[in-house]
């Protein structure tokens, strides 16, 4: 599901952040069809907590239905919802493709 | 005893909380597909056995954060007026997320009533829910329901009905895990000390939205008793659980939230395999790739302004035939004189002319109502994003900006959903620049007056789009200079295509045109019996002074025809005809010009000549402040009052013969091109000043959207008319 490593280093993703075999990579980075599982919401609270209610949370499996060039807003489908993202959100919203890391260590 | 109650309804966007609030308040209201639309709270009374109910439609959240301000509207309602029963509206096909907000609800211990909605279109996606399970397992009444087709709205009257009135309700208990349970628990015991305070009832809940940073939920405890301890509480938690939590544990609280919901859907909830959103699919695919779908949107647009256009025609030339002949019935009944003028030319004259263009305002609120059922706006919404941003406005300002060609008002309000307070005063500003309905009897005056009727329809879609782009233009200038700073980026729900329902589009247009006839009716019936004072008043020549004229006149014929031959009388005869018609048309004259509105008009004049207009257009723009439709009734009135003999000539046709003093046209196709400029960009209408004014809250820029446009107006309308006359437009 992802190609471009290096990119990581443009979106600032902490080494810590990249688990070996299961990467995790901004959002932003994935492209129309993927299919990845929110690990890591890291926008400003208050963004935090509407995303959470519109249903993106750490652990939801999401797909990138729409992406535009540029900073254009990406569209995709969480839990049956369809919701459109500004660019700078989906920079800040960490996914990787392992179900079982998405999940958060406390709820295991 | 009898008993108001308070009934709120809370509910995600999208869920079909308007429609549920129109059927059991029977009064008309909108639905709105877009996420935020209903802003403004909508309150309706009804009468259920002994019991008045008091139905209060609350903005569209999906949580009871305080990341816009309709969230924080909501759960201020929810605290401080005490609703008796909050009715929970569910999107039965998104269950888990819709529960995301029913569960804080509950644990907030608000008096609960699920409404399941939409359950036909959960079955359509294959979803399957146990409604009593949900009741049994959460311990509130669940009422399954289609709104839209009013099925399940008599059990939820009937619940209604049993409704105990009992504001606060045992708080339902979510497990968040035992660190953060016994930080709430601490922050809680604190809170139940001041038992005076609102927030010792719900003390769990408001624990965990301090544990959640809601600054709003801070606020409202400054008149704690024990908030100094309380503060030292929250600190030493909040800073215990970022160090267990890793510095995430707000998102934590969420989890567990999710985690509650995920085991209680489990529960309730089946889905077989492939729910079909094929239709969305298909569309989306389409209709949100730019390439396609911004010419698309442009092509949706044209449409909806050339079909209110050519529809809305036939139907006003309807109108127009029965306000003449109900001119032509009172002509002559009511001895002539004052009380006739004032009914046929105050009254039938100034309310008539704007009565004629209620049929277009229905047909734009139809088709604004197609776009926003349908669930096609958003997707707008979505395409412009990137536009827009670059004009420093997010995609979802594009909304209030397009409601802002139906009425200023509620676009401005609408500018509620935008979080970034700098985006909306910026929206604030440039919504009046957009061409609002009533602004279309002038243009569509101005426009039928002065062109071929094949191609109104295309000009008046140019103005329109002209009225837009002079908004973009204005924001990215502000937006680059006085309101500097980034937008809030998009999160913006794109609900599934659906049909929408005949009940829901005629509801929106005739909601939005009997609004604009309430305003017509209060403003202009009030502004029309004060202009036609103020056109009438003072008398210069009065009608004795016009009589005596009349009769010397006659005297003085009367012997020279006399002592003619007969074809020379006859020859005099009518040149006495000519005299005599002089006598009235001077006299008319004459009033008008030294009547309170000629004065006004007359002393403005220099500073409007330059571009274009003469004192009789500036009386039309001065009451335009007053409402803008009130320009097409108020020049109505002056020119009608003026008079063109033997003529039962239209407005469009006494603009095109008016006269100066001098005997030139008074209005040539480029003044009609000035006026519409002007129009287009001067001040707002008192009541959207009013609403600017309100959601503003603040002087400074409120005195800058009162300004700025006038000046804009005055510069576009001055340069237009200026190099046109030069170019030779002018003759």
């Amino acid at each position: 599901m992802f190609k471009d490593v290096k990119l990581l280093e443009k979106f600032q993703v902490h080494p810590d952040e990249v688990n070996g075999d299961a990467l995790t990579i901004p959002l932003a980075l994935m492209e129309e069809g993927d299919e990845a599982y929110i690990l890591k919401i890291r926008c400003a609270g208050n963004i935090s907590s509407r995303l959470i209610g519109l249903g993106i949370h750490p652990g939801v499996k999401i797909k990138v239905v729409r992406k535009g060039r540029g900073s254009s807003p990406m569209i995709i489908d969480a839990d049956y919802t369809r919701i459109g993202l500004g660019r700078s959100i989906c920079r800040d919203i960490l996914v990787t493709a392992d179900a079982g890391l998405a999940l958060s260590p406390n709820l295991r | 005893m009898k008993k108001d109650i308070t009934i709120a309804i809370v509910g995600a966007p999208n869920t079909g909380k308007t429609t549920v609030f129109n059927r059991i308040s029977g009064a008309d209201g909108r639905v709105a597909n877009f996420p935020g639309v209903t802003v403004n709270v909508k309150e309706g009374r009804v009468r259920f056995g002994d019991k008045v109910l008091s139905i209060v439609d609350l903005p569209g959240t999906y949580g009871l954060a305080s990341y816009s301000e309709d969230e924080i509207l909501t759960r201020r309602f929810l605290l401080e007026r005490e609703p008796d029963a909050v009715l929970d509206i569910v999107d039965a096909e998104h269950l888990e997320r819709n529960l995301y907000l029913t569960v804080q609800l509950l644990e907030m211990g608000v008096p609960v009533v699920v409404c399941l909605n939409m359950i036909d279109r959960a079955d359509d996606a294959g979803i399957s829910i146990e409604a009593d399970e949900i009741a049994r397992l959460l311990d509130v009444k669940v009422i399954p329901m289609i709104a839209r087709r009013g099925k399940g709205i008599d059990l939820l009257k009937k619940a209604l009905e049993e409704e105990s009135g009992i504001p606060f309700v045992k708080p339902l208990v979510i497990d968040y895990g035992t660190q953060i349970n016994a930080e709430i628990d601490r922050i809680a015991d604190v809170l139940r000390r001041d038992e005076s305070h609102s927030a010792s009832r719900c003390a769990r809940w408001t624990a965990t939205k301090l544990l959640e940073r809601d600054e709003d939920t801070e606020a409202s405890l400054s008149a704690h008793a024990a908030l100094d301890e309380l503060m030292d509480v929250l600190a030493e938690a909040r800073k215990k659980l970022a160090s267990v939590f890793d510095e995430e544990y707000e998102i934590e609280l969420a989890q567990r939230r999710y985690k509650y919901i995920e085991e209680l859907a489990e529960r309730v909830m089946k889905r077989s395999t492939g729910g079909k959103r094929t239709i969305t699919d298909k569309l989306d695919r389409f209709l949100t790739r730019s390439r396609f779908g911004i010419p698309f949107f442009l092509a949706v647009m044209w449409l909806l302004f050339s079909v209110v256009f050519s529809l809305a025609s036939p139907i006003n030339d309807a109108i127009e035939l029965l306000l003449g002949y109900s001119s032509s019935l009172l002509a002559g009944r009511l001895g002539g004189g004052m009380i006739e003028s004032l009914a046929i030319d105050g009254v039938i004259g100034g309310v008539g002319a704007v009565i004629i263009f209620v049929p277009s305002i229905f047909l734009l609120f139809a088709g604004i109502a197609i776009l926003e059922d349908s669930g096609y706006l958003s997707r707008a919404a979505f395409i412009m994003e990137r536009a827009m941003s670059k004009l420093g406005l997010p995609g979802k300002a594009f909304v209030p900006l397009i409601l802002g060609f139906g009425c200023n008002v509620p676009a401005i309000m609408a500018t509620r959903v935008l979080e970034n307070r700098r985006d909306r005063i910026l929206a604030i500003l440039v919504i009046p620049l957009i061409s609002c309905s009533a602004k279309l009897p002038v243009y569509v005056l101005l426009i039928g007056a002065f062109s071929p009727t094949e191609y109104a329809g295309t000009i008046l879609f140019g103005v329109y789009m002209l009225s837009g782009i002079s908004a973009l233009l204005i924001t990215g200038l502000l937006r680059s200079s006085v309101l500097k700073g980034p937008s809030a980026p998009m999160i913006l729900e794109l609900p599934p295509y659906n049909t929408p329902t005949l009940r829901g589009i005629l509801m929106h247009a005739w909601g939005n045109a009997r609004h604009y006839l309430r305003k017509a009716f209060t403003f202009i019936f009030v502004g029309s019996i004060l202009l036609w004072f103020a056109v009438n008043y003072p008398v210069t020549v009065g009608q004795s002074e016009i009589d005596r004229n009349i009769v010397e006149t006659r005297a003085k014929y009367g012997e020279i025809i006399a002592s003619a031959d007969a074809s020379e009388a006859e020859l005099l005869f009518s040149e006495m005809e000519t005299e005599i018609e002089d006598v009235g048309r001077g006299a008319r004259q004459a009033n008008i010009e030294g009547s309170f509105a000629g004065r006004i008009g007359r002393a403005i004049e220099p500073a409007l000549r330059p571009l274009g207009f003469d004192w009789r257009v500036g009386v039309g723009l001065i009451s335009g402040v007053l409402a803008k439709e009130i320009v097409v009734s108020t020049l109505g009135v002056i020119f009608n009052v003026e008079g063109i003999e033997g003529e039962d000539a239209s407005l469009q046709e006494a603009l095109k013969k008016s006269t100066l003093p001098d005997g030139s046209r008074a209005f040539l196709p480029l003044s009609a091109i000035s006026l519409i400029l002007f129009v287009m960009l001067y001040i707002p209408c008192i009541a959207t000043l009013a609403v600017q004014r309100s959601e503003l809250k603040n002087l400074k820029w409120f005195l800058v959207a009162m300004i700025y446009p006038t000046a804009l107006a005055y510069i576009v309308s001055l340069v237009v008319y200026q190099v046109g006359s030069m170019l030779g437009f002018g003759t």
